[in-house]
């Protein structure tokens, strides 16, 4: 990747101008740049062009247009020093990821916590529309716009219920990020999954964003293993927010985040459902 | 909810009396207690009554040895190989009951079912062949699964929960759930093995299908809660008690057991005749006899001023008043909401909890059928439905 700068990215996309380097992570080069067509653009560069899942990535960005997912509006694979690499040209969001906005100020308000459940329930309701589950939804990859608009990134490990699995079936775990994935999705049981492993994720962000804790990480548990035991065994306390009157959000999130898929809403049009007849109870003082 | 009979030895005459009282109702024919040849015949009695017959195949073991079990056609021989492990000998099964089905004019089929003692691959491989074959050798009539559990399988989390995901996709419209009782319990004292039950059938429940619970007693009437269709009930025990080893060999039937028993629905307890002598001396008995809005006529004879065992309440007397009053329970059970129900529910153990103390300080007991050690566990139940499934049913009532 050393040799792909902001020159190199113009040579190779031309009509983009104020190329800048973003971040540089694990297989990927991020830059922000002008496109003179798209607007403000992020320039995603991939070193593995053949890996299964950036190819199914492209293919649910392309297939499919989500309300808020980023756009994607070109990809290519480019040769480089005998080697492959794969470049994406995308909707720039100009935001910071929840995590990012969390490590700042630990917990977010009330009101910007409910539009951010609102809007991760929409976005799983639409993918389940197309079978598909995301099975990544943690505050690393929602961006939240800086007018407040709120986006889901990354379909990395996104599946297509209705294709065939790229995780090897005797595979002991499926990929999974520890503390964010229900029991049924890092176990790799293939046959429970579904967008009730999405509405568990929701559940842990919820939670983690309105209560300022994580529910099955703390001090003590590091290492994955632990995490995962504790996503299993452990039953959060339910939280207590100022303003919910009948205690329905808290019952609301509690029951996402149920180790068992079918205490959870059977799917995600049930829960946003659910979602909007709760908010009425809620009586939210803040501004 | 509604209360099936669950037909068992002598429920003929009982069954005929109650779909005449009630002007019809639903019975589930038990081959352990009926012969192949008069099948036919008595499904036919029951539905000049206005009844509905249902059958169950029973093939919870199909090396099951009872006589009677043994003799129908579908039932595989002993030395037969590949029984229910092949899609071939399951067909074959399916289609004579099917015509059994057809016979007795049942408008639901009760697909045959192995008792899980475990939920392994090969119980659902098994299951789900079954299902599979069902689909298209029985047609017009609704199909029900038989989840015939242990009750370790029950009180496994886990295990439930695997039942309940994987037969999301079976193509059935409901469940006949048999539930083994732990140790053989009639009233059951584990409340985790009812708090699974509740959660269990909730789980089905919510997957938009029928659910019956077989071989119950007024235990389970807080099946309410978790929205069960209905819960079957006969006279002797032991169709009031799921145990498997009831099939598997000849066992005497229950004309040995001599004592008579009063049902007192809002203590949720019964009574040996003698003890209700005792009532009638220290004067607790008025405050044992069923509400009059419960309609049931079975054990009024009790209740005339004379000593309860000079009455000519027998037997016959005691199931018919158990099951009426029952009948009614269950469907008074039954409420327009999740909470309201839940309410109801607590209402009934509290009630009988008051009726209770009061028989106990004037020394009526209920022996090993009085509630009282039990109202906790079903509180127990009750409460751990509300918090695990409480959110979900309160929005999926209807």
């Amino acid at each position: 990747m050393q040799i792909i700068n902001a020159e190199f990215v113009k040579s190779i996309i031309p009509k983009s101008n104020n190329i800048l380097k973003l971040a540089r992570g694990g297989q990927k080069l991020v830059f922000k740049a002008s496109h003179e067509v798209y607007g403000d653009v992020a320039i995603k560069f991939v070193s593995d062009a053949d890996d299964e899942r950036i190819k199914r990535e492209i293919e649910i960005l392309t297939d499919y247009s989500f309300l808020n997912v980023p756009k994607l509006y070109e990809w290519k694979i480019i040769e480089i020093s005998d080697e492959k690499y794969l470049y994406m040209i995308e909707e720039f969001i100009n935001g910071r990821t929840l995590r990012q906005i969390l490590n700042f100020q630990k917990i977010l308000p009330l009101k910007l916590s409910l539009k951010l459940m609102k809007s991760l329930l929409l976005s799983v309701a639409e993918l389940e529309k197309h079978r598909l589950v995301h099975r990544d939804i943690k505050p690393e990859n929602i961006m939240i716009r800086n007018d407040g608009e709120i986006f889901l990134l990354d379909f990395g490990i996104a599946r297509n219920l209705d294709k065939s699995s790229i995780t090897f079936t005797n595979s002991p775990f499926g990929p999974h990020t520890p503390g964010y994935s229900a029991p049924e999705q890092f176990r790799n049981m293939k046959k429970d999954i579904d967008s009730r492993c999405d509405l568990f994720s929701i559940g842990v962000v919820a939670y983690e964003a309105i209560n300022g804790k994580h529910p099955f990480i703390d001090i003590s548990s590091g290492h994955p293993l632990d995490i995962l035991n504790k996503t299993e065994t452990v039953i959060p306390n339910t939280l207590m927010i100022q303003g919910d009157t009948q205690k329905q959000l808290a019952g609301f999130i509690s029951i996402l985040m149920d180790k068992f898929p079918t205490r959870r809403p059977k799917n995600a049009e049930t829960a946003l459902k659910w979602f909007m007849a709760l908010l009425p109870t809620l009586k939210i003082e803040e501004a | 909810m509604e209360l099936f009979l669950q037909y068992g030895y002598g429920m003929k005459e009982i069954t005929k009396s109650l779909f005449e009282k009630w002007n019809g109702g639903t019975v589930i024919l038990s081959p352990r207690d009926i012969e192949q040849k008069s099948i036919v015949k008595t499904s036919k009695e029951f539905r000049k009554l206005n009844g509905s017959v249902l059958f169950d195949p029973q093939l919870y073991n199909p090396r099951a040895n009872h006589s009677r079990l043994t003799s129908y056609d579908y039932w595989p021989d002993n030395y037969s190989t590949n029984v229910l492990t092949d899609s071939r000998s399951i067909k074959k099964i399916l289609f004579q009951i099917n015509q059994i089905n057809n016979d007795i004019n049942s408008k639901t089929f009760i697909l045959p079912g192995l008792h899980c003692d475990k939920a392994t691959n090969d119980w659902f491989t098994i299951q789900e062949m079954i299902i599979g074959s069902a689909s298209e050798i029985v047609t017009g009539k609704k199909k029900y699964a038989t989840l015939c559990l242990s009750a370790e399988t029950l009180r496994n989390e886990e295990q439930i929960e695997s039942i309940l995901i994987r037969s999301e996709s079976w193509a059935v419209d409901g469940y006949y759930v048999l539930p083994q009782h732990p140790n053989g319990q009639y009233l059951v004292d584990d409340p985790v093995w009812l708090s699974s039950l509740l959660d269990f059938c909730a789980g089905l429940k919510l997957q938009g299908k029928d659910v019956i619970v077989g071989y119950s007693n007024h235990q389970l009437l807080c099946l309410s809660a978790s929205k069960v269709d209905a819960i079957a009930s006969g006279s002797w025990l032991n169709v009031r008690t799921f145990t498997s080893s009831r099939f598997d060999n000849p066992e005497p039937d229950e004309q040995s057991r001599k004592s008579t028993w009063y049902y007192c629905p809002q203590a949720l307890s019964e009574y040996k005749v003698n003890f209700l002598n005792i009532a009638h001396r220290t004067n607790t008995l008025k405050y044992m006899q069923h509400d009059e809005s419960l309609n049931s006529d079975f054990a009024s004879i009790l209740f005339t001023g004379a000593q309860p065992s000079d009455t000519e309440y027998k037997e016959g007397a005691s199931f018919r008043h158990y099951l009426d009053c029952l009948n009614q329970q269950c469907k008074l059970s039954h409420r327009n909401s999740f909470k309201e129900t839940i309410s109801s529910q607590e209402l009934l153990l509290e009630t009988a909890e008051k009726f209770l103390k009061l028989f106990h300080n004037n020394g009526v007991f209920g022996q090993k059928r009085d509630f009282y050690e039990y109202l906790d566990v079903n509180r127990a139940a009750i409460t751990y439905l509300e918090q695990k499934r409480g959110f979900v049913l309160e929005r999926e009532w209807e």
